[in-house]
């Protein structure tokens, strides 16, 4: 055997997965490298378990842990950061087979994901609002408010998802008659807590439009134009509560 | 209708400016949020990655699919139905 280190740790992986077994037989054929092989495999599933709570409530534990099998054989962790693991699990739900009676799992996965993306990101000044409020009426148009990577928010067209997510998150049953209609959810971090919401589409709307750097006349319009009926004070007061806005 | 939407923000701003909306979000400029756990709301797992399986035994390369959804998902009704308790 004569390999580079980048050549031995290329073979290692791809032995690892089973993609190339022959690769590598002087250490395939110990039987030390099977328990390593599934330590981490199992450790690539807890994870997925570990970031999918309110999937693993709804599906149970060993239903997920074998969808979970599959999904990172097929897809194994490309990051050693296993909290950003299964990025793709939501796309993988809605395409698999054994799932299609649950057409809801991958909108809950994705919350699950929403949920974990506002508990990992980068901690950033909020914005001070009493300077913020103290912006003359005539500049505050073409102001372009930031928003922090601690605030995440999506829009679900014809799914109660943030009812599904929430109800389960917080282990409270599902209202037996549920109405099957569009919902938004914002999730956003504080200082020692997470914090979920639902949203409308025109605050939805909103939050687009000011992540896309727009200035607040314009997002303004983005989100009155989605919903005629959106109260913006009411829209603007629950959103500096949920601390979603960056310092400028 | 831009004028308006203006006007209404601009109330928004100084009544939440005001008001104790954000008073409970003061200095603390980098926070940390360590130990909010990932399942409900008081129970805290160890995190992701941390089991340690020393065995080759067990099996994950599930070929065989004979597993069911056996949690809250079978209470849920769609448009289409409830999700189902029988194996595919």
């Amino acid at each position: 055997m004569n390999l580079s280190l980048a050549g031995f740790q290329d073979a290692f992986i791809s032995a690892l997965y089973g993609k190339d077994p022959e690769s590598l037989p002087v250490l395939t054929e110990q039987s030390g490298f099977l328990v390593y092989r599934n330590t981490v495999m199992k450790g690539a599933s807890d994870a997925l378990l570990a970031n999918f709570p309110t999937v693993e409530r709804l599906v149970g534990t060993e239903w997920l842990q074998a969808a979970a099998a599959r999904y990172v054989r097929q897809f194994p962790p490309t990051d050693a950061r296993l909290l950003n693991y299964g990025k793709g699990f939501p796309d993988f739900l809605d395409a698999f087979e054994h799932a299609r009676d649950l057409p809801y799992l991958g909108n809950v996965a994705r919350i699950d994901l929403l949920w974990n993306e506002a508990h990992g990101a980068k901690d950033e000044p909020a914005l001070d609002v009493t300077a913020f409020a103290a912006i003359e009426p005539e500049l505050l148009a073409s102001v372009r408010l930031k928003l922090r990577a601690t605030a995440r928010w999506k829009w679900f067209a014809e799914q109660p998802a943030y009812t599904l997510w929430r109800c389960n998150r917080e282990q409270i049953d599902v209202p037996a008659e549920l109405d099957w209609v569009s919902e938004g959810v914002l999730i956003s971090r504080s200082t020692t807590f997470i914090a979920w919401y639902p949203l409308s589409i025109g605050e939805c709307a909103f939050l687009d439009a000011c992540a896309a750097n727009l200035p607040l006349e314009d997002a303004a319009e983005y989100a009155t134009r989605a919903e005629p009926e959106l109260d913006l004070m009411n829209m603007l007061s629950r959103l500096i509560a949920a601390n979603v806005f960056a310092a400028q | 209708m831009k004028t308006l939407n203006i006007a209404a923000i601009a109330i928004a701003l100084s009544s939440v400016a005001a008001g104790s909306v954000m008073a409970a979000e003061k200095p603390a400029a980098m926070e940390k949020c360590y130990g909010v756990s990932m399942a409900g709301k008081n129970d805290c797992k160890a995190g992701a990655g941390t089991t340690c399986a020393g065995t080759s035994k067990t099996d994950y390369q599930a070929n065989s699919w004979k597993n069911v959804p056996a949690g809250t998902c079978t209470s849920i009704k769609t448009p289409n139905g409830h999700g189902t308790l029988e194996a595919m």
